[in-house]
C-alpha cells in the first residue's frame, strides 16, 4: 500500500531544498531527491519558486544608506587620527 | 593627503582590501569614506535585526566604525576586512540587544528563532491515509510564466523587503547577508559566528517564509497557471 521506502515525498523535498541547492546532501539523498524532482511537477515548480525567491532577494536594495551619518563619521575619523601616536 | 588608488570594481578583492587596510592605517579619509559607502547600509540593516530601535542601531554602527579604526592596526587579514567589520558589528549588537532587552517589556523576548514549523503549511500536502500522502494536494504555480513586470515590479520587491523584516532576527541576519548581499556561506557563518549547519538551517527557514509571502502575494491576481 505505502510508497517504496526510497521514494521521497514532496513534504520531505521542501524541507531539504536548501541543502539540495547548497550541494550539502549526501549522495544517496541527492539521488533520491533528483529522482523525485524528475517525476514531480509540483516540486519542480516549488524549487523554481525558491530560485526566483533567491533572485528577487538579490534585487532588493537596502534603502538605508550610510551617507546621513558620514559627516559625523568624518569627525570620528579626525578625532581618532588626532589621538593616535604619530604615524609616518 | 594623497588620494588612495582604490581599484574600482572587484577585479581583485584581495588587492583592493590590502590597499584599503593600508590606507586606513594611514588615517586616510577617502578610504574610510569608501568602506562606509560600501558597508554602511548593510551594517545598519543588520544592526536593526538585533536592536529594533533605529537610533540604537545607528549608535551600534557608529561604535563599530570606531572599533574598526581602533583595531585596524591589529587586523591580521585572516578573515576578509568585510567579514571582520561585520563580526565587530554582530558582537556589539548582540551585547547591546541583551542590555536593551533587560529594560524592555517581557513580550520583547518572544519570537526567537527556535520555531520548527514546516517550510510549507502541512495542509498543502495530501494527508495520512491517502495513497499519495505527503505529496502536493495541488501543485505550486509555475512562476516562470508570470509576466516579468509583475514578478520584478517595485511592489514585489517591497513585499520581499517587508517579508525580511518579519523574520525572526537570526533568520533575517542570515538571509540578508546570503541572499540580499550575496555573500558565500562561509563568510556569513564567520561574520555571525555561527556554525555552517546552523547557517543553513536559518537560511532554509528564512527562504521558505519569504517564498510563502511571495506565493500569497502572487496568487492574489491568479495570474499563474
Ligand atoms: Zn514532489
Amino acid at each position: 500500500m505505502s510508497a517504496e521506502p526510497e521514494d521521497m515525498r514532496c513534504n520531505e523535498v521542501v524541507e531539504i531544498v536548501t541543502h539540495y541547492l547548497e550541494g550539502a546532501l549526501d549522495e544517496a539523498t541527492q539521488t533520491r531527491i533528483e529522482r523525485h524532482i524528475e517525476g514531480c511537477r509540483g516540486c519542480t515548480h516549488y524549487i523554481g519558486q525558491i530560485r526566483i525567491t533567491i533572485d528577487l532577494l538579490g534585487r532588493v536594495r537596502t534603502d538605508d544608506r550610510g551617507e546621513p551619518q558620514s559627516d559625523e563619521l568624518r569627525a570620528v575619523l579626525r578625532e581618532w587620527r588626532a589621538g593616535r601616536p604619530s604615524s609616518p | 593627503m594623497q588620494p588612495v588608488a582604490l581599484p574600482d570594481g572587484r577585479r581583485s578583492d584581495n588587492e583592493d582590501e590590502r590597499a584599503l587596510v593600508a590606507a586606513l592605517r594611514r588615517g586616510d579619509e577617502d578610504a574610510f569614506a569608501e568602506i562606509v559607502r560600501r558597508y554602511g547600509a548593510p551594517l545598519l540593516r543588520l544592526a536593526r535585526t538585533f536592536v529594533r530601535d533605529q537610533a540604537v542601531a545607528e549608535d551600534v554602527v557608529q561604535e563599530t566604525w570606531l572599533a574598526v579604526l581602533n583595531g585596524i592596526d591589529r587586523f591580521e587579514g585572516r578573515s576578509s576586512l568585510k567579514t571582520w567589520i561585520f563580526q565587530i558589528l554582530s558582537n556589539r549588537a548582540k551585547t547591546r540587544a541583551v542590555r536593551e532587552r533587560r529594560s524592555a517589556p517581557f513580550s520583547a523576548l518572544a519570537g526567537d528563532d527556535e520555531d520548527d514549523e514546516g517550510a510549507v503549511d502541512a495542509d498543502r500536502f495530501l494527508g495520512v491515509g491517502d495513497r499519495w500522502a505527503g505529496h502536493w494536494a495541488a501543485a505550486p504555480a509555475d512562476w516562470s510564466r508570470l509576466p516579468e513586470e509583475r514578478l520584478l515590479g517595485q511592489e514585489t520587491l517591497a513585499l520581499v523587503n517587508a517579508a525580511i523584516d518579519q523574520l525572526p532576527p537570526r533568520q533575517a541576519q542570515v538571509i540578508m547577508l546570503r541572499d540580499v548581499e550575496g555573500w558565500p556561506a562561509d563568510e556569513v557563518s564567520a561574520a555571525l559566528q555561527i556554525s555552517d549547519g546552523n547557517q543553513r538551517i536559518l537560511l532554509h527557514r528564512a527562504r521558505s517564509k519569504v517564498r510563502a509571502a511571495l506565493e500569497q502575494y502572487l496568487s492574489e491576481e491568479g495570474a499563474a497557471t
